[in-house]
């Protein structure tokens, strides 16, 4: 590497990693951020399950047969709760014991459930979900005496297939038909039911754009401020007279930038990656990641390699659109409110991509999306992940055309006179006094 | 050779002419004053020399190399320091001098006689070692001349070097200007609407007025012509007789 460009790039890197605002911003923000929100995550599941292990309930037995001693049984018997039951012989006192006792809920079995279920009619049990903190604890503790309700009824089902149909099996009479689900994907079929295929696939797909959106932005955001900064600080002059080439200023100031937003997007992949193990090892870790190879669906190494070359195409196309645009800035301030404008085509093809299939948009709508250099990130991505390189191929030409179109429009502009003389800016217009 | 030939530039933003068919001859070795009121072309003028603008029309060559068509050429001969210039504030004074010596020398001697002597010239001593952003506007104007001096350009382009300065340290950059040009033979062109400065510190001056020279020679010289005791007064004199 020429020894003016290490120079150049070495300050920026220092310029840029000294400055509390981007280190802070960039590098540690995204660690703390999703730190905190894993841990809060975390940390709220585990109040959770601590508070369903040891819930206090109240019954009131109205009832006073099969069913409510029954059920009375089934309580205490619970393996998978402690469960702490007070018995109160009215609804009204019920209430009243409430505060005192602590409560999560208060189950009435009604005067004559026991009969109607004898006779054959269904009976109905009422459970009251007390709700004091509106947080996520509530929520599974409602959810979790839902379940028990339902495990009660179950198991009272079977109680009663057995006692009218004793010869039969009464779990296959409550469920005479099970069914197994598998899924195909091109030419693939997969013992995977199509439900976790689909929510494996989205959270993917949610991940991948959203993590390539936050990386470009940084880039952008780096770019931007990298050259803003030296309007700012009265140092642009000083650096456009030293003996360098200036394509060699310009690619210096990109490259220190790329350096430190790749820093930015590794901090945020990791503390994305903690957020997500958080969310998704939640309650016991019932829901698991799934390897989706069965189904074709992975990233072979010449996909890495693909994914890797749009990747790097798109940053620099990120840099050139920023330093496009921020060449007329005044100051970082102006710098980034003018580059504010680029993120709407970053973010629109992310929200397309993550939420509706592009392919049923009208023609007109496609080329216009198509024409968004990003669009052609988020398909790679997903190409990739496919395993459609004919597709990404194209994408990546696309990319190689708009991004060198742009880097010549950004050093056109970073070598000529007009870094000084034109000043760009996106103020309203004062609006007409009316007389 | 001229260290500055200027003929006939002109300097257009818009409509609106900043530099006027200016004629304009530096000898080497001389320490030149470009001296006139704000807004009458010296910015102009001294940015066309740097290279940072394009000359509408006329001519400009430094050392003999044409600003337009070998303007990577001139940069290796000249220093310029703007007049509203900053540094890095995230570097050390120190660091900022080193980054500046890099592009003038390959060698690690070699940056570190350019740095040493760059300190010499600011005399910011142990407060090199602090961050740009802490230093006051008049010990950011020392590092900054002392990075435009320590290079041993050919040719010094300096923008109202003493701008923001105290009586004391503006003394103190005249006499390192002075000495320094002298020194080491270093051509040095300055602009200043402080015509006391030019009187004290150029050996010839020129007069510049809406966009063009109105006068110039030596300071002597022209107080005697205009039966002046000081360079301001010539200054109105030529003013009122244009």
């Amino acid at each position: 590497m020429p020894k003016p460009l290490l120079n150049l790039i070495l300050k920026e890197v220092k310029e840029l990693m000294r400055d509390p605002k981007i280190l802070v911003g960039t590098v540690l923000m995204p660690l703390i951020m999703f730190g905190v929100l894993g841990s809060v995550f975390s940390a709220s599941i585990s109040s959770t399950e601590e508070a369903v292990k040891n819930l206090s309930l109240i019954v009131v037995d109205e009832d006073g047969g099969v069913i409510s001693s029954s059920f009375k049984s089934f309580l205490q018997s619970n393996p998978r709760f402690e469960v702490k039951t007070y018995y109160i012989p009215s609804f009204e006192e019920a209430l009243k014991s409430l505060p005192e006792l602590n409560a999560s809920a208060i189950f009435l079995l009604p005067k004559g459930l026991s009969d109607n279920v004898t006779k054959g009619i269904p009976g109905q049990m009422k459970m009251y979900v007390v709700f004091s903190s509106l947080s996520i604890v509530e929520q599974g503790k409602a959810s979790m005496l839902q379940s028990m309700l339902e495990a009660y009824n179950k198991a009272l089902s079977l109680q009663i297939i057995s006692s009218e149909l004793p010869s039969s099996n009464p779990l296959f009479v409550s469920n005479p038909i099970s069914s197994r689900y598998y899924t195909y994907f091109k030419g693939n079929v997969a013992d995977i039911p199509p439900q976790l295929v689909a929510s494996t696939i989205s959270t993917q797909m949610m991940m991948m754009p959203v993590v390539i959106m936050i990386m470009l932005m940084t880039t952008m955001t780096m770019a931007a401020t990298a050259v803003a900064i030296e309007k700012e600080a009265k140092t642009l002059e000083t650096l456009l007279t030293l003996p360098v080439n200036r394509l060699t200023i310009l690619v210096g100031k990109l490259s220190g930038s790329l350096f430190v937003a790749l820093l930015g997007t590794v901090a945020y992949m990791f503390g994305f990656n903690y957020y997500m193990n958080s969310l998704l090892g939640g309650f016991g870790g019932g829901q698991q990641t799934l390897d989706l190879s069965s189904l074709g669906i992975t990233v072979t190494p010449i996909g890495y390699v693909l994914l890797g070359i749009v990747f790097f195409i798109s940053i620099v196309a990120t840099l050139a659109l920023a330093v496009s645009f921020s060449v007329f800035s005044e100051d970082v301030r102006s710098a980034q409110n003018s580059i504010s404008y680029i993120y709407i085509i970053i973010i629109v093809p992310l929200l397309l991509f993550m939420f509706i299939d592009i392919n049923t948009l009208s023609l007109p709508a496609q080329i216009a999306l198509y024409a968004i250099p990003f669009t052609h990130t988020m398909n790679a991505t997903r190409e990739i992940l496919l395993g459609n390189y004919q597709s990404v191929l194209f994408n990546i030409l696309y990319l190689v055309v708009f991004t060198v179109v742009i880097l010549y429009i950004a050093a056109k502009l970073f070598t000529t006179e007009k870094v000084f003389t034109t000043k760009f800016t996106l103020k309203r217009r004062p609006a007409k006094k009316e007389l | 050779m001229n260290a500055i030939d200027i003929e006939n530039l002109v300097k257009s933003f818009g409509t609106k002419k900043a530099v006027d068919r200016l004629f304009l001859q530096v000898m080497e070795n001389e320490i030149f004053g470009l001296i006139g009121p704000n807004g009458a072309g010296k910015t102009t003028t001294l940015r066309i020399i740097a290279t940072l603008l394009k000359p509408t029309s006329g001519k400009v060559s430094i050392f003999g190399h044409d600003v337009v068509t070998e303007s990577e050429k001139v940069r290796e001969l000249i220093s310029y320091l703007p007049e509203e210039s900053g540094a890095y504030n995230n570097l050390s004074g120190m660091e900022y001098l080193r980054f500046m010596a890099s592009f003038y020398s390959n060698k690690g001697d070699g940056i570190d006689s350019i740095v040493k002597e760059g300190a010499e010239i600011s005399g910011l001593e142990d407060r090199l070692k602090d961050k740009v952003k802490t230093y006051s506007k008049g010990m950011k104007r020392r590092l900054l001349v002392a990075r435009a001096l320590m290079i041993r350009p050919k040719l010094a382009i300096l923008d109202e070097p003493t701008s923001g300065l105290d009586v004391y340290y503006a003394h103190y950059v005249r006499d390192i200007i002075k000495d320094y040009a002298k020194r080491r033979g270093v051509t040095v062109l300055l602009s200043s609407h402080n015509m006391l400065e030019v009187q004290y510190v150029c050996t010839k001056v020129a007069l510049i007025n809406n966009g063009r020279i109105v006068e110039q020679g030596d300071p002597k010289g022209l107080m005697e012509k205009y039966s002046s005791s000081n360079l301001e007064d010539v200054f109105i004199k030529v003013s009122r007789l244009a």
